[in-house]
């Protein structure tokens, strides 16, 4: 079925040789949930009803003694104690078009290069988890596609297969009329063209254009794991009907058939205006699914190999602004980790006692990076990116994995 | 005639004998690919060209076509053909504008203007200067789409990039890392001259132009790795810093304001930049220049990638560069005249085959041609000929009244009609195959979404079923699996089926007798779906 | 002293009540002795106006969400985020004189009291209304049908009738005494949720009936363009109340992108409403209701409340005032400087200003 490549065809193709062994291995995977526009840290993880900053919402006890997330996230709450939270990440950039590529870039020191997204990146540095899948799937609202941007200088391949509202593309369905054996006759119709053309030929480029179509016949052949008719009801009752909900019991479904790196992106959380009458009808459709996701992982054993992350670029500002909004607070805010190589339990962060500020340093992006892919088992510093002739730091040279959190 | 490396250099006058001869001079004594074959040099000609495949019918003539000359003549019936504007029109439109559409200008408004500029004699400096001087005036007014919403460091970076050779993003914070010759002062010289520039609205004509304010002093800047504070006044990399003139305060402008537009200053840096950049003497600009054009012919610049022409990345063919900068330089930037130059080449006319019992050969060793990827606006013609639906698809016609096609539902599957005009079409290719606005579009990007188009959209089943006069149809009503076979090939593929295939076309319709049609269908899905259609070899 | 004729073109600010934290209501009591005032310290707040006396009632364990006074004896209700609701005889001691622990699951959103003083009506999240007896805060009984969050509460004239806003632009009009649904007016162009949207934005925000009782004016935005920023165009419908549909949309001079938090007719028929923006100006507004544009606006900070005194010549806004560190980001501000928003209770006199006042 595969093209002239032999063991390592299609997807395969993006395993670098020296790290094929892992495919033998226990894999990680990462999944990371993007609240595109800033949760408000106060009416999410970190509350503080007596702050003089604080919104009208309950703190909850969780499942952590002593420890107290907002009432909007009750789920959460129930499940504290197999997660960690950072409460004073401290990341200087305060608007969106800068702050979400920096967020999701690493900001590694600018080597006037573009530097790929998470996903890319982690494609990249331990390719996919099973050959026959695409290691970064991107499931989001709106348009899919291919989004090479996303690898910035990495070769394209390292893109996002992006699932517009969840579905795959339309392609990946065989069209009308054509069943999988008169699919098969003309796809070796077409392998014998390009084997007649490769003859004689410089076959780097033809290789690439097989490859593309090898994995492309692999998505169609695995189009079931992007059907989620298949999905249990009772399953997406737990993670909620809304879209984040669904996307989310998607990307466990992706997880669970094997893709090393699934992003889950809700937009329209930036709430300048009405935070509280948003904030408790948003934050619940985080919480929700959030936990569930967690919890399943935890069931099926998946937890202590899969990392799940859920950020936005930044928070909200302690501030209340005359549309009873929040505007942006990269100065300190929250976001929420929890699997593999990370503490359970682990709440950390010291902040002034309203919550506005950071008493002492605060995480950086580059130090959230170095964590990251210390725990997926990279070195962080001392594994580079090849570039042009220049060797790249994959993470900022001057931060460091944030033990606190690690386990 | 020289005899003395054992093969003969042409020793001939004509700029395409001695790239030839540069070319064999570097690698020396070594096997080349043969000259290619009629059927590909048509192909290929005709697709850099006018951006299509020949049909059937111009397939045939050619190789019956026993005249001498036949290549020169088709090639200078091909530049001066109305096609050639529209297609380089295109190919342009995406090496200077990257598919953005910045600015105020229309972009009809632009096509119009590098047709125009396309169809006569265009002169590549003079081109270029219109660009960047963008005085928004009279025909040339388009070209200052070029500079789209005038946005400093992204004109400062597209100016390095496209024109120069120097790809200096990096260069705004700290000199190169590791290319000794590309300073932080290079990209902040640059900048000098355009940081003057924006957008401003003649009120009466309600037109925007894009005017200079007054530039009085250097640009300052500092690295981030030594904090050492630096200014610089307008400075092209390899050129001399332009003194900024200092006027008497109420002195320093030609015009005052009026209408809604600021008063012009005397002293204005970036129509400098104009003049100076393209000028005879600069030399980056001429090499920047015949690499781009030599990369569009050849798929591979002398210097490879484009925007990265400095020491570390020497050309393959340092000389050949150079003497096509001279030259292109002493014919006055004549782009007809050096896309000629080039095609008539043997290093153009060679085969993509490889030479007799050589497995490999280095790409930039020109031993053998290399293939190019078609654009996605050639992929969407050559489908559109080959499959026989060019009427089909130019006879389609909206109702006046007709909802917005879903183009958003065509790629999620609820949206499952077809597109209702060739625009659509248009809009639906660029989507899939082309890259992302803002990127370059240089070299060869196969990707999984494009290869699930090409197999399955409905776009392509629908043009592979038989409609009268198309190729389905045509194929359908013959009587010979030979002349099927020979049909297919020369509408597909551009040539005639060599003995082989022919056979085993003819096995896999004898297999499929029941269902013919379909199988015939199949054949050509398989074709179109092959390396050999999707590349310009 | 006789009352200056009405006249809101010369509407100017006469008293300004400053807080040192942000208050989003403020009413005078019927008696236009007291002010009272809720918001962001959960305190409830009262100035007794003739006496510069100042206090602040303890009792609340979140924001205060809406307060009104009993017309006829010295109460005050308060309720807050949490659907609790006090009630306090604020001119003699601090401690409330009953509570109701769950008047709602969160917050309770609008309380009105009856004209002949017996009940008070409160609404809000959990969509239910409900009606208590002022005298011990039992229930007498509550009133569903609305499907999500109710805003605003407002009562007839006549006393007949209180009619319910929630966040779908539903009105729905019940009987006072039987207690029972009569009738729904749509306000549905006050609610927005485009396709993209992940919540619902606007809703009936405010309500007011004429004082002769012809005509119901309904404050909200329509158009809101996202859920994030919610910015949308403040609009007032104007409804017959006859026949139960709408005669006119009113709109405003000024820029303003937040909804109309309060409406109060006058007593000549001109209607007064007030709305908010984000980091910049907003306006108090007067129209004529058979006319869409506006006869007046004062700029005015965002304000979030309306209250009428009862000689009908002074409006009550609690409005925003900036701590100075509005917008993204710190900034280099640090602990010390970085300081709450407040407020300033703004009454504007609706008449021409007396010279000697103008003088000083």
């Amino acid at each position: 079925m595969l093209g002239a490549l032999g063991g390592l065809a299609g997807f395969g193709s993006l395993l670098h040789p020296s790290i094929a062994k892992q495919i033998k291995e226990k894999k990680k995977q990462v999944c990371l949930i993007w609240l595109d526009g800033g949760i408000s840290q106060y009416e999410s993880w970190h509350p503080l009803p007596e702050s003089k900053f604080a919104g009208p919402f309950r703190s909850i006890k969780t499942s952590i003694p002593g420890i107290h997330f907002s009432e909007l996230m009750p789920n959460t709450a129930k499940i504290a104690h197999k997660i960690s939270v950072i409460r004073t990440m401290a990341t200087k950039d305060p608007n969106h078009s800068t702050g979400v590529p920096r967020m999701q870039r690493g900001d590694p020191l600018d080597r006037g290069v573009d530097y790929p997204y998470l996903g890319s990146a982690v494609a990249k540095l331990l390719g996919p988890a099973d050959p026959e899948l695409p290691p970064y799937v991107w499931i989001k609202p709106g348009n899919g596609g291919f989004i090479h941007r996303e690898a910035g200088f990495l070769d394209a391949r390292y893109g996002a297969l992006a699932l517009g509202d969840g579905r795959p593309p339309v392609h990946i369905h065989r069209p009308d009329g054509v069943t999988a054996e008169l699919d098969a006759a003309r796809n070796a119709l077409r392998q014998k063209a390009n084997e007649r053309f490769r003859a004689y030929r410089n076959t780097s480029d033809i290789d690439a254009y097989e490859t593309s179509y090898d994995m492309a016949r692999q998505l169609m052949a695995r189009k079931d794991i992007f059907d989620d008719e298949k999905l249990d009801p009772k399953d997406r009752e737990r993670y909620g009907t809304h879209p984040l909900g669904r996307h989310v019991l998607q990307a466990r479904q992706l997880l669970e058939a094997g893709v090393r790196f699934v992003k889950v992106n809700s937009y329209h959380w930036d709430t300048h205006g009405d935070n509280f009458n948003m904030s408790q009808r948003l934050v619940p459709q985080a919480d929700q699914p959030f936990a569930a996701l967690i919890n399943d992982l935890d069931d099926r054993g998946m937890l202590d190999d899969t990392l799940v992350v859920m950020m936005s670029e930044f928070g909200r500002t302690p501030l209340i602004n005359s549309r009873l909004g929040r505007d942006h607070w990269p100065d300190c805010w929250s976001i929420a980790l929890a699997g593999c190589g990370i503490k359970r339990g682990a709440i950390i962060g010291d902040t002034t006692k309203d919550g506005a500020f950071v008493n002492g340093e605060g995480y950086d992006v580059g130090h959230l990076f170095h964590t990251i892919f210390s725990v997926l088992g990279i070195q962080s510093h001392r594994q580079k990116y090849r570039h042009k002739g220049q060797k790249l730091a994959i993470a900022h040279d001057d931060c460091e994995p944030i033990k606190e959190v690690m386990l | 005639m020289s005899l003395v490396w054992g093969f003969s250099l042409s020793g001939q006058e004509g700029l395409h004998n001695r790239i030839d001869d540069l070319i064999r001079f570097k690698v020396g004594d070594v096997p080349f690919s043969k000259t290619a074959d009629d059927a590909s040099f048509l192909r290929r000609v005709t697709l850099d060209l006018t951006g299509n495949i020949p049909t059937p019918d111009e397939v045939i003539t050619f190789l019956a076509d026993k005249s001498a000359g036949k290549r020169t003549k088709l090639l200078n019936r091909l530049i001066s053909g109305e096609s050639f504007a529209a297609h380089w029109t295109e190919r342009l439109n995406v090496m200077f504008l990257e598919r953005l559409d910045e600015g105020k200008v229309t972009q009809e408004e632009w096509d119009n203007f590098m047709k125009e500029t396309l169809r006569g004699k265009p002169l590549w400096d003079d081109m270029i200067r219109q660009m960047i001087e963008a005085n928004g005036q009279g025909a040339s007014r388009a070209a200052m789409k070029f500079l789209g919403k005038a946005d400093h460091h992204a004109m400062t970076e597209d100016i390095a990039r496209l024109l120069l050779g120097m790809d200096l993003t990096c260069a705004k914070c700290h000199d190169h890392p590791s290319v000794k010759e590309w300073k932080q002062a290079h990209y902040w010289g640059l900048f000098a001259y355009l940081n003057q520039t924006k957008q401003a609205t003649a009120k009466k004509e309600n037109k925007v132009y894009l005017v200079e304010g007054l530039s009085s002093k250097k640009v300052d800047f500092e690295s981030v790795f030594d904090l050492v504070k630096m200014s610089t006044g307008p400075k092209l990399p390899a050129g001399e810093e332009v003194v900024i003139p200092q006027y008497e305060k109420g002195e320093e402008y030609d015009k005052p304001a009026a209408d809604g537009l600021p008063a012009v200053p005397k002293f204005r840096p970036r129509e400098l930049l104009a003049t100076d950049l393209t000028s005879k003497d600069n030399e980056l600009f001429a090499r920047n220049s015949v690499n781009r054009i030599w990369f569009l012919l050849m798929g591979r610049g002398l210097s490879h990638p484009l925007d990265e022409m400095h020491s570390k990345n020497p050309p393959s063919h340092p000389k050949l560069l150079d003497l096509l900068a001279r030259e292109f330089v002493s014919h006055g930037f004549d782009l007809k005249w050096l896309i000629r130059e080039i095609m008539m080449s043997e290093v153009y006319q060679r085969s993509s085959r490889l030479p007799n019992g050589v497995p490999k050969v280095e790409p930039d060793s020109y031993r053998v041609s290399l293939p190019k990827g078609l654009t996605p606006e050639q992929l969407l013609r050559a489908v559109l000929r080959a499959t026989g639906n060019v009427e089909w698809a130019k006879a389609l016609e909206v109702e006046p009244d007709a909802e917005k096609f879903d183009r958003k539902g065509y790629f999620t599957g609820s949206n499952v009609e077809l597109p209702p005009s060739l625009g659509e079409i248009e809009s639906i290719f660029i989507q899939t195959f082309a890259h992302p606005p803002g990127t370059a579009e240089v070299d060869f990007s196969p990707g999984v979404n494009k290869s699930l188009f090409l197999m399955n959209d409905r776009l392509i089943q629908h043009w592979l079923k038989p409609r009268t006069g198309n190729l389905i149809d045509r194929l359908s009503k013959m009587d010979a699996p030979d002349s099927m076979a020979k049909e297919m090939y020369l509408a597909v593929l551009s040539r005639l089926p060599e003995k082989e295939e022919a056979i085993w076309i003819t096995d896999y319709l004898a297999r499929n007798e029941p269902r013919r049609t379909a199988a015939l269908a199949d054949l050509a899905w398989a074709l179109l779906n092959s390396a050999e259609f999707t590349f310009n070899h | 002293m006789s009352v200056p004729p009405l006249d809101v073109a010369k509407a100017w600010p006469s008293i300004e009540l400053e807080h040192g934290r942000q208050l989003f209501r403020a009413q005078f009591s019927s008696d236009g002795r007291w002010i009272a005032a809720g918001g962001q310290d959960k305190l409830v707040h009262l100035w007794e106006l003739e006496k510069d006396g100042k206090k602040a009632l303890v009792g609340h364990d979140t924001w205060v969400s809406s307060l009104v006074f009993h017309p006829k004896e010295k109460k005050l209700f308060t309720a807050d985020y949490l659907g609790v609701i006090h009630c306090w005889g604020y001119e003699k001691g601090d401690d409330p004189l009953w509570t109701i622990a769950e008047a709602d699951r969160d917050n309770v959103r609008a309380l009105v009291v009856t004209a002949d003083g017996k009940y008070l009506i409160s609404a809000g999240d959990d969509a239910v209304i409900k009606v208590w007896k002022t005298s011990d805060g039992k229930q007498v009984t509550e009133l569903n049908g609305h499907e999500e969050c109710i805003f605003s509460l407002a009562l007839s004239p006549d006393g007949n009738h209180l009619v319910s806003g929630d966040l779908y632009g539903i009105i729905r009009q019940w009987s006072i005494g039987e207690w029972k649904e009569v009738r729904q007016l749509d306000a549905k162009l006050l609610h927005t949720r485009k396709e993209n949207f992940i919540a619902d934005v606007g809703g009936v925000r405010s309500l007011a009936f004429s004082f002769d009782g012809k005509l119901l004016a309904v404050g909200g935005m329509k158009e809101a363009k996202s859920n994030a920023f919610c910015p949308g165009k403040p609009t007032v419908l104007i409804f017959d109340w006859v026949s139960g549909k709408v005669k006119n949309e009113l709109g405003i001079k000024g820029k303003s992108d937040g909804p109309f938090n309060a409406l109060r007719f006058l007593e000549d028929g001109i209607l007064a409403g007030h709305t908010e923006i984000l980091h910049s100006a907003s306006e108090l507004t007067f129209w004529k209701v058979d006319q869409p544009e506006p006869i007046h606006s004062l700029k005015n900070g965002s304000g979030y409340d309306l209250s009428l005194h009862p000689d009908n010549r002074q409006l009550l806004v609690p409005t925003y005032v900036t701590g100075g560190s509005s917008g993204n980001g710190g900034r280099g501000k640090t602990p010390e400087n970085y300081l709450t928003n407040t407020s300033v209770l703004r009454i504007f006199s609706l008449f021409e200003q007396p010279d000697e006042k103008k003088e000083g």
